[in-house]
């Protein structure tokens, strides 16, 4: 595991960085978007023209300014620009159900607020169109930089937990991530990396600040939707980094060495991360890409990305999620919150000061998630003694079958390993014998080909393989398995159709 | 390249589970009509139709998001191959 580098410089902010970047290499392309080319000098410009405009239109530090708008390079120009005067960026998906939309902004309660398309007269005020941020009139810097402990981004979450929660995270915490990310996945300053993300996503946003820091150069497309796009992509500008989801790689993988493969001289590494990767596809991709550093990461929101595996380097350790970057605490404890000893499972606590000092209108969730520095991931886990952090399951997910723990996320794996299953999701019901608190039930969805499998067939499969009381006593064939955006399984969607349907 | 379209329509029906109004230039994946991970089917059910491998580089919206699209492509990457 690679090592901070030595000597560090002390920490500033992000928007600090960036006029550093355009004072020392102002011609270097700092975005690229199809045949768009930003440099870092143009770059500079347009963040302190957003600044001054959002100055005049009455914001002030510590107002926010709503960004609801796709991976373009305006993004990028109103988030900095936010923070340059001291704003807090709020990033939201564009596409999100209006209802959730409308319960966002009202939380966040925005200054000014930009999407694709203007909007003369919303329930909450003017929205204007991003585009209008690409032509500002150029003006001369004349702001301080923002304090490192003052808010920087109010990001909410899209997990798999009900309510979004607002996280948010200080010029500090963004600062210290993206530092701790370039320590571990180091690259050179003229890596071109293709970033096929959303960029009001924790991951998407992430990456683009630890490029834009170091220099580096970032190719955006909008969004992930036909695989083409990524390969030109990685051709038109010789790209040496690729990021994605699972699902997307999934996608790419299928072309073989006529995709990704055609790439493996030039690829110097990829990121991928929000939701596990099935063995077989990290083993196709390090079989494709043998001289590319394949990282995966394990992260939160109010964490960022803090484990890292890289599966050449870890390929003895591909179960489990990575090692801690560095500048980053990871700790097991017990449900009392005292530490457990290695090797022992537990709640994940991860400390440092990437670590969100908390929701932005949630003060329980607050206090149940957050503590002196650290934040409690909501995952069961152990570290081993290489310090290697392996995940059993989300506490909430946890199917209590007698006196044992079970975790869904196993009798999944094993189901999607029969043929006649393509997804599984796994719940725990009310057993209705009274006896062993609950018992398991399966959302199964079958494979596109072949007949379709009995329970009895699946039952066997599982008792073949894992212990009794971990095989579902209950079947539900269904179409599909709710997912997040990111792919994540959502099971309280499924719980709360169980327990509705009671 | 009429028999592809027929048969490209008839599929994106029957194969490809798309509902509603299919026009040919309605929009396939930006229109959610159809998810991403089915592009790849969709791909080799066009090669087989064709006789011809689809370069991955040109599986993108400009080429594939409608019938017309595809057709379009189909054509040219036929007599691209034709005139070599």
């Amino acid at each position: 595991m690679t090592g901070a580098r030595p000597g560090e410089a002390p920490l500033i902010s992000l928007v600090e960085a960036l006029a550093e970047r355009a004072a020392r290499h102002p011609a270097r392309d700092a975005l690229i978007a199809g045949a768009r080319h930003v440099s870092y000098g143009e770059f500079w410009e347009r963040i302190v023209a957003v600044a001054h405009d959002l100055a005049a239109s009455g914001v002030r530090p510590g107002d926010r300014v709503l960004l609801a708008a796709p991976s373009v390079p305006e993004f990028a120009y109103g988030y900095f620009g936010a923070h340059l005067l001291g704003a807090v960026a709020v990033p939201l998906d564009p596409n999100a159900p209006q209802g959730r939309l409308e319960e966002l902004i009202q939380r966040a309660a925005p200054k000014v607020m930009f999407a694709a398309q203007a909007v003369s007269h919303s329930q909450f005020g003017p929205i204007r169109a991003i585009g209008e941020l690409d032509a500002l009139p150029a003006r001369a810097t004349a702001f301080d930089p923002p304090r490192l402990d003052s808010l920087a981004d109010l990001l909410f979450t899209t997990g798999t937990t009900g309510r979004p929660k607002g996280v948010r995270l200080t010029h500090r915490n963004i600062a210290t991530s993206s530092r701790h990310i370039n320590a571990v996945i180091q690259c050179r300053e003229d890596d071109v990396e293709v970033l096929p993300l959303p960029l009001y996503h924790a991951f998407g946003l992430g990456r683009l600040r630890c490029n834009l820091i170091a220099g580096r150069t970032v190719v955006l497309v909008e969004g992930f939707r036909l695989p083409g796009e990524i390969f030109a992509a990685l051709e038109n500008h010789g790209a040496t980094g690729l990021v994605g989801v699972p699902a997307g790689f999934a996608i790419l993988l299928r072309f073989g060495s006529r995709g990704l493969g055609a790439f493996a001289g030039q690829l110097h590494h990829i990121e991928i991360g929000s939701a596990p990767m099935p063995l077989e596809h990290k083993h196709s991709l390090m079989e494709m890409l043998p001289n590319t550093e394949l990282w995966m990461h394990y992260g939160l929101t109010e964490a960022a990305r803090s484990a890292f595996i890289e599966f050449h380097c870890h390929r003895d350790h591909l179960d489990s999620v990575g090692l801690a970057a560095p500048g980053v605490a990871m700790e097991i404890r017990g449900d009392d919150g005292a530490a457990r000893p290695r090797g022992e499972l537990g709640l994940l606590w991860i400390g440092g000061q990437h670590i969100s000092p908390g929701y932005w209108d949630s003060p329980d969730d607050t206090a149940r998630a957050f503590a002196d520095g650290w934040t409690c991931t909501g995952d069961v886990a152990h570290i081993d003694e290489a310090g290697f952090v392996h995940l059993r399951g989300r506490r909430d997910d946890m199917i209590k079958v007698g006196g044992f723990n079970v975790s869904p996320d196993e009798i999944e794996r094993v189901l999607c390993q029969h043929a006649g299953v393509r997804e599984a999701a796994c719940v725990g019901v009310p057993d209705p014998r009274g006896i062993a608190g609950q018992v398991v039930l399966a959302f199964v969805v079958a494979a596109e080909s072949g007949r379709q499998a009995t329970d009895a067939e699946l039952s066997d499969w599982v008792v073949a393989r894992l212990e009794p009381y971990k095989v579902p006593t209950q079947y539900r064939w269904v179409d599909s398995v709710p997912r997040t955006a990111s792919g994540k399984l959502v099971r309280r969607a499924l719980r709360e159709q169980t327990e509705s349907a009671t | 390249m009429d028999e592809l379209k027929l048969a490209l329509r008839r599929a994106l029906v029957s194969r490809f589970g798309v509902k509603g109004v299919l026009d040919d230039d309605t929009k396939l994946f930006s229109g959610g009509l159809i998810d991403s991970l089915s592009v790849i089917e969709l791909v080799s059910f066009v090669e087989s139709e064709i006789g011809c491998a689809i370069p991955p580089t040109a599986i993108t919206l400009e080429n594939f998001d409608s019938i017309d699209r595809i057709v379009r492509y189909a054509a040219a990457l036929v007599s691209a191959g034709d005139g070599a």
